[in-house]
């Protein structure tokens, strides 16, 4: 018979879809390991690739859209791991594997060491709470642990003398990735320590991949960011991006951004508390010093005394006129701080209740008694006294005294 | 670089800060005798006066840590090249 005349004579195309439709079928999802040869980067952003081992080699297609969603750059003769479908391009007879995903063999691997490394310096206690140094209100110097050539150590700079124009930081230029990066950054922490004049230290680099930022998830790093006797804001990589470094740090930011406004206090916030905590000084003296006054008159009259009336009332005026003058004062709006402050401080020292005792008014207590001597009745030849003048205390002795005399009405 | 300073004598901002919050806590309350108003009120004033004077004695310094002739460690004025980064001076 004429081969011609077979009925299992197969068309190749026939063939082709047959083949096409097993393999598309049996093969709709796998994962495969093995190495890259001969990698194609086209013109339209598609990679083209054989994945090869010892024996076997097949095709690969790694589409534009997944090629910009890498975290790595693949390259000749990486380990690598890559999952997708099986397809047949019929018209070259071929088969390929359509890459949906690709990562380097070891990142599972890097995933299991942060979670070792965490869970071992947890159970010795190094993230605890109660650990962490608290940051103060207002740092005189600040380090930075950082690449000196980035964008995170400019923003950070940029924020911090945006808030404190009067800022003293001192950077500490290291490299922030690879593992060279370790010791410089471990031995500029250290450094810190020892300058012993530094409130707090940043520790900051901007985003990357695991690998990228895995310098930050060394223990040795780890552990000298513990023995920092410097409070430590650790800003490392994006707000999705925790290392090890983080946790073991006194604070964690976010951004190297948000380190900056961390440590540094916005300078006229602080000024305005001063300016408020001035005026509620000064409030209070004056409400006690009237309290005081009403006193001495209520004391003036109810006492009918003659020279002794005289004294309370010059001693009232006074403090009238000290209050009129601290109110005129108070009254002034404190626009601008540094000389208007000055101003009013100088002012109010003038009026203050330690000047009184500068016009020679002193204040006299029964030795051991809180309350001052108003009547002299009050005491008796041989009583100790102590007078505070203006410029320090006077310890005496009643030799006699002058009775209060009856005032006619 | 310089060495380890005591501890104590680091008044901070913080500590005047609250001091002066504390007297005035005190003169608000009121209840206390006149010679104890006067140590309070100029108590008071001291810390603000002292607070001002950490604000205004800053001076602005950015530096960066190199090595110098014998391969210390020393702070070097520095300063931000635009793009660049940070460079000493």
């Amino acid at each position: 018979m004429a081969a011609e005349d077979r009925g299992d004579i197969l068309t190749v195309g026939e063939l082709t879809f047959a083949i096409k439709g097993l393999l598309q079928d049996h093969f709709p999802h796998v994962v495969v390991r093995g190495q890259i040869s001969n990698l194609r980067r086209q013109s339209s952003g598609h990679l083209y690739f054989t994945l090869k081992d010892d024996e076997a080699s097949v095709s690969c297609a790694l589409w534009r859209m997944t090629a910009t969603r890498l975290r790595f750059r693949p390259e000749d003769g990486q380990e690598v791991v890559a999952e997708g479908r099986v397809e047949v391009y019929a018209p070259h007879g071929k088969y390929q594997l359509i890459v949906a995903a690709l990562q380097p063999l070891g990142l599972g691997e890097l995933h299991l060491r942060y979670e070792a490394l965490k869970k071992k310096l947890a159970q010795e206690g190094m993230f605890d709470p109660s650990r962490k140094k608290r940051l103060p209100m207002l740092s005189r110097r600040v380090a930075v642990v950082t690449s000196p050539t980035s964008a995170a150590v400019r923003d950070l700079l940029r924020i911090a003398y945006r808030r404190m124009p009067r800022a003293w930081v001192t950077v500490f230029p290291v490299r922030v990735q690879g593992p060279e990066a370790v010791p410089e950054i471990v031995a500029a922490l250290e450094q810190v320590s020892a300058v012993g004049e530094f409130d707090a230290v940043i520790l900051a680099r901007g985003g990357g991949s695991i690998e990228d930022l895995w310098c930050f998830n060394e223990e040795a790093v780890a552990r000298a960011i513990a023995a920092c006797d410097v409070p430590v804001v650790s800003a490392v990589g994006h707000e999705t991006d925790t290392t090890i470094a983080d946790h073991v740090a006194d604070q964690r930011a976010a951004t190297p951004s948000e380190a900056a406004e961390l440590v540094f206090p916005d300078a006229a916030d602080l000024l305005s508390r001063l300016v408020e905590g001035r005026g509620r000084v000064d409030r209070a003296a004056t409400r006690l010093f009237d309290d005081l006054r009403g006193h001495l008159e209520s004391l003036a009259k109810t006492h009918a005394l003659a020279r002794p009336v005289e004294r309370f009332r010059l001693l009232a005026q006074q403090l009238d006129d000290w209050e009129e003058r601290a109110l005129a004062a108070l009254s002034r709006r404190v626009d601008r701080a540094g000389d208007r402050m000055r101003a009013v401080a100088g002012h109010l020292e003038a009026v203050s209740p330690l000047s009184v005792l500068a016009r020679g008014y002193s204040i006299t207590t029964v030795g051991g008694a809180r309350a001052p001597l108003t009547d002299a009745s009050a005491v008796e030849p041989g009583q100790e006294l102590v007078t505070r003048l203006h410029a320090g205390r006077v310890h005496s002795r009643v030799e006699f005294v002058e009775p209060p005399q009856e005032e006619s009405p | 670089m310089t060495k380890k300073k005591s501890a104590d004598e680091k008044s901070s901002f913080e500590d005047h800060l609250a001091r002066v919050e504390e007297a005035i806590r005190r003169l608000e309350r009121g209840d206390i005798p006149l010679e104890d108003s006067i140590d309070l009120y100029s108590e008071a004033m001291a810390n603000l006066k002292a607070c001002h004077a950490v604000l205004e004695k800053a001076e602005k310094r950015l530096e960066i840590v190199r090595r110098d002739a014998s391969g210390a460690p020393e702070a070097a004025p520095a300063e931000l090249r635009g793009e660049d980064g940070l460079f000493p001076v």
